[in-house]
């Protein structure tokens, strides 16, 4: 099973890295959440976050992407690199598994680079999770965490989905 | 007014009947920078912190007035001090964090130790120090003057400014109606999304209280919410006559013509402003009925008339780098001439249903966290226009939309539509007003 996770986790940011957001929707439950924290030991119903969406809040980031033509921080499109290591997969039952993992993410804002802030790259690392459930026989994301180490400081806009 | 020289480099603001120009430089240029971080930044007051972010004796908080480091501290009396974050000794910062509770103050370096009220304590092996060496002139260098309105705590770096409220001015009216917003309650602030930019300051403190650009930057956010709030059952309601309750802070969104009836903007003396879009405004987030209960509420406690002046969505810029907004306080600080910070606070409301509260904090972070729908759009127009300063010395920027439409009230407020630039000259007249006066400016009306 662990090979089946592991190749999960890869798809997941294969589908990030390639925009292809609609099918990357489709990997949640419909009441699966996405935590990106600044304070993981703190509520996030009642403290800021950078993101925690739940599948609406999901749906209305992607559209916002890809569905109403540009917007200034996404305009060109960033391009990210997702390199995934540490993997580590816990089989909790039959259905149900959670899976740690490190991320080093290389955005690259394209474009010309001669303007502020275009023809740049940073490196965004993460220690992530994600808790998965079996849903008809297909693996689904039940909750899926980013803890970025640069979380409690101010970031450079960061509208790309990582 | 006599006609101002406009071939002068050194002009760096040309306000005129029928045309405002700032120069460019006034953005990129470092002396002006370097002037501004003495004149803007230490002779006026400078937003610190709200009450409820140093509630109990020993809370700190560490900011900044400009570039400079400061300690926000609440001393074992209840009373709120700041000091410049730097041992008296050899200058190290003695705050590492940006909040925290502490009954001293100990230097990391050699451990010099600082009551909270600023006086030295304690130097380690003191008998190495000759018997003039005294203690009580080597306490943590205070900012000389605090006050506080409306739970909004400022301090100056000039021990002779004028009162806090003489600087507010008319501003207090609006910080008023501001905490109106609290009903039975009072605010308290919660943690900050942070992000960051590729650009001045003051491309903040111009777009804040800019009408004239959401339907054009913030496009694709304002589509997607229309989208997903007709969608929605929570949409709009009617609410004893308020009018409709529109979602997005920006409520510009919501109106196709941008001369927006009812929504205007206005200049306040001392380089204040405001943008109101003459609409109710609450999270998209939240339900109808909570919405409903608190607007219920504010009415009740104010009566009708009043309650539309403040449930309206209004954006209060207080000079030269603080905003007031629905359901958030947002501050930003200059990092270096190109390079800015911004911290948005979401409110929350003890008085207020938790659930609500809850809903605004969401709208807070979906729009303004780094990740947002709406700042980040306007942090990469900043990083734009950083660029296009680039261009030449002597270009100047036009800030005359409106300009020969503002209607001038007796007490020199100044209001135009919407997407007027009225809050725009009144942030550079006040500057100005300050870089180039050899003396304390003060404020009229």
């Amino acid at each position: 099973m662990s090979r089946e996770i592991v190749a999960f986790v890869y798809r997941e940011a294969r589908l990030l890295d390639e925009w292809r957001l609609d099918e990357w929707l489709e990997l949640f439950t419909s009441d699966g959440v996405y935590w990106i924290p600044i304070d993981d030991k703190s509520d996030p119903e009642q403290n800021a976050s950078i993101i925690y969406d739940n599948k609406r809040r999901r749906e209305m980031r992607v559209d916002q992407l890809i569905g109403h033509g540009v917007r200034a921080s996404q305009h060109p499109r960033s391009e990210t690199i997702h390199i995934i290591g540490n993997v580590e997969v816990h089989e909790d039952d039959a259905d149900r598994v959670s899976v740690r993992y490190n991320a080093a993410i290389v955005e690259t804002r394209p474009g010309d680079w001669r303007l502020e802030a275009l023809g740049e790259q940073r490196l965004l690392a993460a220690r992530c999770s994600m808790r998965l459930r079996r849903v008809d026989g297909v693996w689904k994301i039940e909750e899926k965490k980013t803890v970025l180490s640069s979380r409690g400081q101010p970031l450079d806009p960061l509208t790309v989905i990582i | 007014m006599a006609r101002e020289d406009t071939t002068r480099d050194d002009v760096l603001v040309i306000d005129q009947p029928a045309e405002f120009l700032v120069a460019a430089r006034a953005y990129h240029d470092q002396e002006v920078y370097e002037k501004e971080l003495g004149r803007i930044f230490q002779s006026g007051w400078i937003y610190l912190c709200h009450e409820s972010e140093v509630p109990s004796p020993g809370d700190f908080k560490s900011t900044r007035i400009g570039v400079q480091p400061i300690l926000v501290v609440r001393d074992t009396s209840g009373a709120i001090s700041a000091f410049l974050n730097a041992c008296t000794h050899r200058g190290t910062a003695l705050c590492r964090e940006e909040y925290g509770n502490t009954k001293l103050l100990i230097c990391p370096y050699h451990a010099w130790s600082f009551k909270l009220s600023g006086e030295l304590l304690g130097v380690p092996d003191s008998d190495r120090y000759p018997e003039s060496f005294g203690t009580e002139d080597k306490g943590l260098v205070r900012v000389p003057r605090l006050e506080h309105y409306g739970g909004l705590v400022f301090g100056s770096l000039d021990a002779d400014v004028a009162s806090l409220e003489t600087f507010l001015g008319h501003a207090c009216k609006y910080i008023d109606l501001w905490n109106a917003r609290a009903a039975d309650g009072g605010f308290t602030v919660g943690r900050s999304n942070k992000y960051s930019y590729h650009g001045n300051w003051k491309f903040q403190s111009e777009n804040v209280v800019d009408g004239y650009h959401p339907h054009v930057v913030h496009r694709a956010a304002f589509s997607m919410m229309r989208k997903f709030a007709m969608a929605d059952a929570q949409a709009a309601e009617e609410a004893k006559g308020l009018g409709k309750a529109a979602p997005g802070s920006h409520t510009s969104a919501f109106v196709i013509d941008k001369s927006l009836e009812g929504g205007l903007t206005r200049g306040l003396p001392g380089g204040h402003s405001t943008l109101e879009a003459g609409m109710v405004f609450e999270s998209s987030f939240a339900t109808p009925s909570a919405s409903k209960a608190y607007m219920d509420r504010v009415v009740e406690l104010y009566g009708k008339e009043n309650a539309a002046s403040i449930l309206f969505n209004r954006h209060l810029l207080i000079f030269p780098n603080l905003a007031l907004m629905d359901h958030l306080i947002r501050v930003w600080h200059p990092l270096a001439i190109d390079r800015t910070e911004i911290l948005s606070y979401p409110l929350r409301n003890d008085a207020l249903d938790p659930k609500l509260n809850d809903a605004r904090l969401l709208d807070v972070q979906m729009n303004y966290s780094p990740a947002g729908a709406v700042a980040p759009d306007d942090a990469a127009i900043f990083a734009a226009i950083q660029t296009g300063l680039r261009s030449s010395q002597s270009a100047r920027f036009h800030l005359s939309r409106g300009i020969d439409q503002e209607v001038v009230s007796s007490t020199g407020e100044r209001v135009g539509v919407y997407s007027d630039e009225v809050p725009q000259r009144s942030f550079w007249r006040h500057w100005n007003a300050i870089m180039t006066s050899p003396e304390r400016v003060e404020i009229d009306g």
